[in-house]
């Protein structure tokens, strides 16, 4: 089993030398809690090591996520693979350095003929059968959905749910790929899709009139021996800082 | 006979489950009941015992890398890979009663090993099927809480589950460790227990409570520490 780093020394260490390869992996977190930025920097360290990374967005148009963490990190993020699989229409220039992979036509398109689906919509099926596509092209190592709260709210109705979950999450680990779905929620509403990851990141901040905390957290961790507390950390224009900690 | 967890040094202060009944271990994601289910059939094997696992949460293929990862060789357990392919187009509420799958062992086990689509019933029939032809002292269900979650299309959960675990109370020369996640409501499987045991995890303590036996004990509660050969008491 191989390791894949986020190239963050400390969370490296805390997985006991990075995540075990091609498995799914959820972080969880309220908005604001670094969720898009972890998995940002996972895909960064996936390309310096010269790998296929492919970010899907399902939140917000991809460039409006990627050019702020550009400009704050200067990380070059030029060969990385974008999906935007927002489920409204939005404008944007497709002339842009990063290479799109598809646009949500191509989704729709794609998507099963026999039924009428609806422009821009997203789901589960549709996308999946366009990354079988897109995969006999090229392979990815490392897959982010950003999030994945908004691709279940949008991708399957509500009785056929959890099955096609897991099937679209057998997906990558068929595949060959490591995957990371951000979802939005916290440590007291993990979810039925979490029963059967790779494991589980947790990111919590409390802010208070003057102080701003954040906390990542390994709450599960399959084939890999893992430090299970709970680590301070701040985000400066160095990425993820490791604070000294409490106790 | 009662038949150990195969954790070091637990047997003094609880025998183990009694031959014969169907038993319930649950606690968090990332609390080690994989291990010890795995434990507990590796100390069956290693008496030469005939064990199951039935894999429900993860390929067989991928449990077996896991274990690997900790220097485990588990290729002495017997498996039933139920972890669906992603390969099927449409999953549809469709029921299918026939024996869908083999027993491997984990050393037959590869990442090419993979079947059709699975439900509680035809997991149901297929069991019924092989436990027909073989008797396993020792089975491990991994989890009952994808059992509800991913294998009952168009079937109420909850009844699906009390039917399973009643059709695997019937199975005299077999005992039966089930395993799930705490957030899942556990109240009805529960009484149909013998034994139910709980893991928690805080930092690197791991506690084992004994909630329920038919056996007197003297302490419910046991910590235990992760080491390479797996739990121990300390």
């Amino acid at each position: 089993m191989n390791r894949l780093k986020f190239g963050i020394q400390w969370i490296d260490e805390m997985f006991n030398g990075g995540l075990p390869d091609n498995k799914v992996y959820f972080i969880v977190g309220d908005s604001g809690t670094g969720k898009t930025l972890l998995s940002f920097r996972f895909l960064y360290e996936g390309l310096r090591q010269g790998e296929r990374c492919l970010y899907i967005a399902t939140d917000r148009p991809p460039y409006s996520i990627l050019n702020p963490i550009t400009e704050s990190f200067g990380w070059n993020l030029l060969s990385l693979s974008v999906m935007d699989a927002v489920p409204t229409p939005s404008l944007y220039s497709t002339v842009y350095p990063v290479r799109d992979m598809t646009a949500k036509g191509e989704i729709r398109e794609v998507s099963n003929m026999n039924k009428n689906i609806e422009k821009g919509e997203l789901t589960f099926d549709s996308l999946q059968l366009k990354l079988e596509l897109e995969y006999e092209e090229r392979k990815y190592d490392r897959v982010v959905i950003d999030s994945f709260t908004t691709l279940k709210r949008f991708g399957v109705e509500e009785e056929r749910r959890n099955p096609v979950m897991a099937k679209f999450i057998r997906f990558f680990i068929e595949k060959g790929s490591t995957a990371i779905f951000t979802d939005n929620g916290n440590i007291n509403s993990l979810k039925p899709e979490m029963v059967i990851s790779g494991g589980i990141i947790y990111l919590s901040r409390t802010i208070k009139r003057n102080s701003d905390s954040r906390s990542l957290k390994i709450l599960k961790a399959r084939g890999t021996q893992f430090d299970p507390e709970e680590k301070n950390f701040k985000i400066t224009d160095e990425g993820f800082e490791l604070l000294r900690q409490k106790k | 006979m009662p038949l150990d967890l195969g954790i070091k040094n637990l047997s003094d202060f609880f025998p183990g489950l009694r031959e014969g009944t169907v038993n319930l271990l649950y606690g968090s994601p990332g609390s080690g009941k994989t291990i010890i289910g795995i434990q507990y059939l590796m100390s069956g094997a290693s008496k030469n015992e005939d064990t199951l696992y039935i894999s429900l949460d993860e390929s067989a293929y991928e449990v077996k890398k896991d274990f690997e990862e900790m220097d485990w060789t588990i290729d002495a357990i017997n498996v039933i890979d139920a972890v669906p392919s992603s390969k099927k187009r449409e999953i549809n509420p469709y029921r299918e009663v026939t024996q869908i799958t083999e027993v491997l062992s984990m050393r037959e086990v590869s990442s090419k090993s993979h079947m059709r689509e699975i439900d509680v019933f035809n997991l149901r029939a297929t069991l019924k099927n092989i436990l027909t032809k073989r008797n396993f002292k020792r089975i491990v269900l991994d989890s009952l809480t994808s059992l509800k979650l991913f294998y009952t299309i168009g079937v109420e959960p909850e009844e699906a589950a009390i039917a399973f675990v009643d059709f695997l109370r019937v199975l005299q020369d077999t005992t039966v460790l089930i395993i799930a996640d705490d957030f899942d409501d556990l109240n009805n499987v529960m009484r149909m227990m013998d034994t139910v045991l709980r893991i928690e995890r805080e930092g690197n303590d791991f506690t084992l409570e004994i909630v329920k036996s038919s056996y007197l004990l003297k302490k419910t509660f046991h910590s235990l520490s992760l080491t390479k050969s797996g739990f121990v008491v300390e």
